[in-house]
Parts: C-alpha cells; sequence; structure tokens
C-alpha cells in the first residue's frame, strides 16, 4: 500500500444519539445532513458548527434504517425515512436553518455563506428559537406515511428528478412510488418488484437516469428499468458471495471536472490523451456502479456498451437466464470492472463514490475506513508488470487500476461503523470546493473527517 | 389461556418466526403457526380439536417438543469457573489421584456472581468465561441448559483478535459453534440468536460474535449461519416482541 491521502478528524456531530445509529444522509443543496438511529428519531445537524438543528420523533415506532432527501427542492426539503416497522414516512420543513442558526444559508442559494457570521452564534439563540420555531410552524411536519411493505424496510432513494421514490424491505420486495407533487401530499404506487430470493438491502438510482439499482442477501444486485409502462428486471448480476449491503454510483463528469482516473507517471499530453479515450469509453458505457458487500469485497460494475453487447451477451455468465417475455433488447449485461484492494476483515456495510474527485470510501464492521484511487496503467506499467494486474478489463478498453491509498484504523474506536457518505464541506476552515466523510456508527456518534490527496 | 394462531397456506409468510429472524406484526400470544388445507375455509379461527396436527407439523411451537428424549450431560460433570468442580479433574482421577492437591481445586480462581461485571472489563476473557454465559442458557422446548444437551461445549469456542494485521487493535472475535439436537431441529436459529444476544449483552463491545452451527448437524446450516451473522435481521428480531419474550424465558437460568 502506499498511502497518498491523509484521513483526519474534524469534528464530531453533537450531541449523538445514545443508540445505534444507521446512516447519515447530506442534504443534496444546504450544509445539513440526517441521521437515523434505533432510538426512533431522525437528527438533523449542521455541517457548519457540527451541532444538532432539530430530532425528528414520534413518525415511527421502531429504529429508523434509512433517510434520503428529495432533490431539486427549492425553499423546502422533504425527507423520506425507512423504517423497521414496516413504513416510510415523509417529512417537510421550510428552508430556514440558515437564518436561525446566523450561517447565512439563504433559500435561494445554499453557496452564499460569510464566514464571520458562523462565528457569531448567539449562545442562548438555540433554546429561545426552538420553542419560537414551533409556534412559527417552522418544524418539522409529518406529511404521510407509506404503506405497503410487510417488514423492515432497509433502503430508500429518490431518482434523479425526484418524482420517484423506490423503497426496499425484508419482504423481498422493491416499490417504486410516483411523488404526485399534488400539494395534497400524494403518492402512487408505480410498481413492484419482486424478483429477488432475499431481503433487498438497498436501493439506489442512477445519477441522471430512471434506472435503480439493488442489492440483497440473495448475493446478487439488479437493474430495473421502465419499459412500455412496465417497469422490469433488466440485469442480474451475480458475483459477490455475500449480502450486497449497500450501492453507489460514479458521478458523471461535470464540466471542466476531471473524477476519472489519474496519472503520475505520464506527461501533461499523455494524460490529457488517455482522459479523451477514457471520456469516450464512459460516455458508450455509462457512470459504473460501485458495491460493497458480507463477502468483504468491494467492487466495480460496469455496464458492456449496447454495440458489443451483440456478442457478449450470449458467452457472459453476468447475466441471468434471459427472459422469454421481455424482448432481449432491454436486456443490459454488466461485467466485473475490478475488485477493489482487499481492506476489510469483517462485513463491508457501506461505499461511497466521491463524484467530484473518483476517490471511494468503505466502512464495515471491523471499524476501519479505507480510501481508494483509480490510477490509468500505462503501457510501460503493463509490460513491467506483466498481465495479471488487478484490473479485468480487456481489449480495446483502457486500462486502469485501484490503489488502496488510505486507511483509519477503529475510526470510532471499537465500534462498527455502518455507514459512510461524501458531503460538501461547510465549516469555517474549509478553502473553495472540498469535501468531507461523514461515518456513521454503533454507538450513536457520526464524525465528520477530512481526506486530503 | 392458550392462544392458537393459525394462517393459511397463502399466508405463509408468517412463519417468519423461524425461517426468518424478526418478524414484524406478529401476536404476542403466538405458540403455534399452521398452515391450512386450501380446501379449508379462511376463517380465522379453528377450535384446537379440529387442527390437523397429524397432517401438518407447526412451523414454530412451543408446546410440542421435537426431540422428546435427548441426551442429557451431567451438569455436575460440565467445565466451568462459577463454581469449584473436580469435572476437569475427574478424568485423570484414576491416574493422578495421589499426585494431585485436594484443596486448590480452582486455582484460577472463580469469580463470584456479583463482581463479574468488573471482571469483565478487567481481566481477559477466555473460552471458559464464553461457555460458563452461554451453557446455563435453556433449550426452549426443554427445561435443561444448553450446556447440559451439548448443544454448547467448550472445545467449540474460540476467541481470536478480529484485525490480526492490527496488534495493537482490542478488537476480538467470538466464534462459537453450536450443535444442535437434531439435524432438522427448527429452533436452531433461535437457539442461536439467544446465544449472540446474551454474549452481546454481557461481553464489551470490542467483540465481534461469530455464532455459527455446526458444520454437518444442521440439515439448513447454511441458511441458519446467514441469518445469524445478519446485523439488520438480528437488529430487528431484537425490537420483536414475540421473539424476545422466547429469548428472555431462556435466559432465566442464566447467572
Amino acid at each position: 500500500m502506499s498511502p497518498k491521502v491523509t484521513i483526519t478528524h474534524l469534528s464530531d456531530l453533537t450531541p449523538p444519539s445514545q443508540e445505534r445509529t444507521w446512516l447519515t444522509a447530506p442534504h443534496p443543496t444546504l450544509p445539513i445532513v440526517a441521521t437515523c438511529s434505533s432510538d426512533k428519531t431522525i437528527r438533523v445537524y449542521s455541517l457548519t458548527n457540527f451541532t444538532l438543528l432539530s430530532t425528528i420523533t414520534g413518525g415511527h415506532k421502531r429504529s429508523v434504517r434509512t433517510a434520503a432527501w428529495k432533490p431539486h427542492m427549492t425553499g423546502e426539503s422533504v425527507l423520506a425515512t425507512g423504517s423497521f416497522d414496516a413504513t416510510v414516512g415523509i417529512w417537510r420543513r421550510w428552508d430556514s436553518y440558515g437564518q436561525e442558526e446566523g450561517a447565512g444559508l439563504g433559500m435561494n442559494s445554499g453557496e452564499k455563506q460569510t464566514p464571520a457570521d458562523t462565528l457569531t452564534e448567539a449562545p442562548n439563540g438555540t433554546d429561545t428559537d426552538t420553542a419560537g420555531r414551533e409556534e412559527d410552524e417552522e418544524e418539522w411536519r409529518f406529511a404521510v406515511l407509506l404503506d405497503g411493505h410487510d417488514s423492515e424496510v432497509k433502503s430508500v432513494s429518490w431518482s434523479a428528478s425526484g418524482m420517484l421514490l423506490a423503497t426496499c424491505s425484508r419482504d423481498k420486495s422493491i416499490w417504486i412510488w410516483e411523488d404526485l407533487d399534488d400539494g395534497d401530499n400524494n403518492f402512487e404506487t408505480v410498481a413492484v418488484m419482486q424478483e429477488h430470493g432475499g431481503d433487498v438491502k438497498c436501493v439506489s438510482w442512477h445519477p441522471s437516469e430512471e434506472c435503480l439499482a439493488s442489492g440483497s442477501y440473495d448475493d446478487t444486485i439488479r437493474l430495473w428499468r421502465e419499459d412500455l409502462d412496465d417497469w422490469g428486471q433488466v440485469a442480474c448480476i451475480k458475483g459477490h458471495e455475500g449480502t450486497v449491503w449497500f450501492l453507489d454510483w460514479e458521478g458523471e463528469e461535470a464540466e471542466g471536472k476531471w473524477n476519472g482516473p489519474i496519472s503520475e507517471s505520464v506527461s501533461e499530453s499523455e494524460l490529457s490523451a488517455l482522459q479523451a479515450q477514457w471520456r469516450s469509453q464512459r460516455a458508450l458505457s455509462g457512470p459504473r456502479l460501485l458495491s460493497c458487500s458480507d463477502d468483504r469485497t468491494v467492487r466495480v460494475w460496469r455496464r458492456q456498451p449496447k454495440e458489443s453487447q451483440q456478442t457478449g451477451a450470449l458467452s457472459s455468465a453476468a447475466t441471468g437466464i434471459p427472459s422469454i417475455i421481455r424482448p432481449t433488447g432491454t436486456d443490459e449485461v454488466w461485467e466485473e470492472d475490478a475488485v477493489l484492494p482487499h481492506a476489510h476483515e469483517l462485513p463491508v456495510y457501506a461505499v461511497a463514490w466521491n463524484k467530484r474527485t473518483g476517490l471511494v470510501a468503505s466502512t464495515g464492521a471491523d471499524g476501519r475506513i479505507a480510501i481508494y484511487e483509480e490510477r490509468f496503467v500505462t503501457l510501460e506499467q503493463e509490460q513491467q508488470a506483466d498481465s495479471d494486474a488487478m484490473d479485468t478489463t480487456s481489449g480495446d478498453v483502457l486500462r486502469t487500476e485501484w490503489v488502496l491509498v488510505g486507511v483509519q484504523d477503529g475510526a470510532h474506536g471499537i465500534y462498527e461503523i455502518n455507514h459512510v457518505a461524501w458531503a460538501k464541506r461547510a465549516d469555517r476552515g474549509s478553502g473553495g470546493e472540498e469535501e468531507v466523510l461523514v461515518s456513521t456508527a454503533d454507538d450513536g456518534s457520526v464524525k465528520v473527517w477530512t481526506v486530503t490527496r | 389461556m392458550v392462544h392458537i394462531y393459525v394462517c393459511t397456506t397463502s399466508a405463509l409468510r408468517t412463519r417468519v418466526l423461524t425461517e426468518d429472524l424478526g418478524l414484524a406484526r406478529e401476536p404476542d400470544n403466538v405458540i403455534a403457526i399452521f398452515p391450512l388445507p386450501s380446501s379449508w375455509p379462511h376463517l380465522t379461527t379453528y377450535p384446537v380439536t379440529t387442527l390437523p396436527w397429524s397432517l401438518y407439523p407447526p412451523y414454530f411451537t412451543m408446546a410440542e417438543i421435537q426431540n422428546s428424549n435427548p441426551t442429557i450431560l451431567n451438569a455436575a460433570d460440565l467445565p466451568t469457573r462459577l463454581r469449584p468442580t473436580a469435572t476437569r479433574k475427574s478424568e485423570y482421577a484414576g491416574i493422578f489421584t495421589s499426585a494431585l492437591p485436594l484443596a486448590p481445586v480452582d486455582f484460577e480462581s472463580a469469580p463470584s456472581s456479583d463482581s463479574e461485571d468488573d471482571n469483565l472489563l478487567e481481566e481477559p476473557i477466555d473460552e471458559q468465561e464464553i461457555y460458563d454465559l452461554i451453557s446455563s442458557i435453556s433449550d426452549p422446548e426443554h427445561p435443561i441448559s444448553l450446556g447440559e444437551l451439548a448443544v454448547v461445549s467448550l472445545p467449540d469456542i474460540a476467541i481470536r483478535p478480529t484485525l490480526p494485521d492490527v496488534p495493537d487493535s482490542p478488537l476480538q472475535t467470538v466464534t462459537v459453534l453450536i450443535t444442535p439436537t437434531i439435524t432438522h431441529c427448527s429452533l436452531a436459529t433461535v437457539i442461536g440468536l439467544g446465544v449472540r444476544v446474551r454474549l452481546e449483552q454481557s461481553l464489551p463491545s470490542r467483540f465481534r460474535m461469530d455464532v455459527r452451527i455446526k458444520e454437518g448437524t444442521h440439515s439448513t446450516g447454511d441458511e441458519v449461519n446467514k441469518q445469524l451473522a445478519d446485523k439488520e435481521r438480528v437488529a430487528a428480531a431484537l425490537e420483536n416482541g414475540a421473539l424476545m419474550g422466547v429469548i428472555a424465558k431462556m435466559m432465566e437460568t442464566c447467572h
């Protein structure tokens, strides 16, 4: 291992829950996160000063396992929560944390933040604010309870447009709900998919398309798309040898920001050539999928470009039995792109793909946080290291390798870590565009880390 | 009063109690779950005498004993540090009777149950201590301890470092192999869960539990093992009143 990144503890989110926390969901635009706890509550913390802003209580009768923020909301935040009580809650709140906390987080622009304001926090302001907020109806409003699953809800995810909400459960089903956005909090059941042979542990939407990925206790990852008004499975990826605990997608390339593999051993011009080739390759296969499992591994999956599927589909072991009912045109072939370097001794519970930098973080029952970086494998390196490297790509595909670049042992002391996520850094120490890593553990603690290359 | 919960074949997902940890919505007074012949009208209650006891085995029952004649070990012969016994010596007694000093039988000094909690934190925890924690759990269908039934035994307990490559890591993994009394015992999951819960409640958080069915001793061992290793399912099971009632009853006999 060549340690190339530094993982530094920035702060804890305080006060913590006294019970196990499962997951922390960063808000898409505001510097706030929602933490799900076994104490049946959801805690909303500020990433500006790392303190508790609100505790959402009263909606769930058992552990809150999962939460997701609806994207593209202006002026109001909408949070979906999934619980062991088999229900999904939808919560709403007018955006006003910024003004109240004096952090200058305007409703209109999440970017506008004056560092001076964060310093001048009223010492007694919080208590009076809480009292005032309730009267001003500025607290979290319970909007609707989505009832349908037969047992514990494990994961919820909003589609890129925010129109669709996917939920999954131990009852082996995935439900897709459409937010009718009719001002009356009505949701319509669009589809119920029951192909998984075991608990569905996680669902995650494609970053731009209406394509859903799910991971399960049956050790498979499945992909789902709508075809002529009917939602159906388009791929079944068999590769993991244990429960698939979590999934995340690669970020799509944003204007002028490179989030693909890096290289230190080539010249500027060679690098831009590699990047150009990488770009065209990614344009064909789309963003890759990242998964982690009870089998201790973290893997990356790539969709085979449509044109090469004609020949590949028959020989590939990555797909299930071809469907007779569905025309094969919608089926996708997903291949294992890489198995990341071994870093965990116990089940890996979460992975997070940094959409801006391309760095991958993983964590799990061994209490460790691992960071990986993808690098181009140049022709010379390839000749030196013979052929059997980490990567599995072949033929005309550009070769890359994943390198373990940082490990934090005992990140939450002796406790298991259940989740890790990248969030935009918002405290006063931040300079420009930068992410923090937010980790969530069994003892109720949530920690914020900086990861610097 | 005895309640019998009856479900139709189509509602068989309710058999989660044994097939699936973490039953979500079972009434608290369930003692047996039956599938009914599909020809029966889908009523919700039947007189007990009309239930097809002989046709269909209940999926879960506290009333019927599956193995009515298990092999039982003598409690005094089980290895323990909690009370002074000559257990481990007894097998050598014939040869070493005169050679062994009689007085200090428990030279590792037995902790009294009062100070047990303090000792857990200070003294290193060994296999014997794990055994003492779990051997006194009762079998859910016999009023007999898991130690006496040889469902758990000292040689099937191991403690090892969780992260061998991190020498100063305090994490340790406790492996307990369970030997069900019969190979198709549907209560293996419940027994395994009881052992796991007992250890999680008694040991410091730096211990990771690895409770498994001993290889070759159960017809669906892999399935049971996957459930027992699933953190989410175990967590959900702990929030389930009906299941925890069973577990609590098993632990009544623990110190």
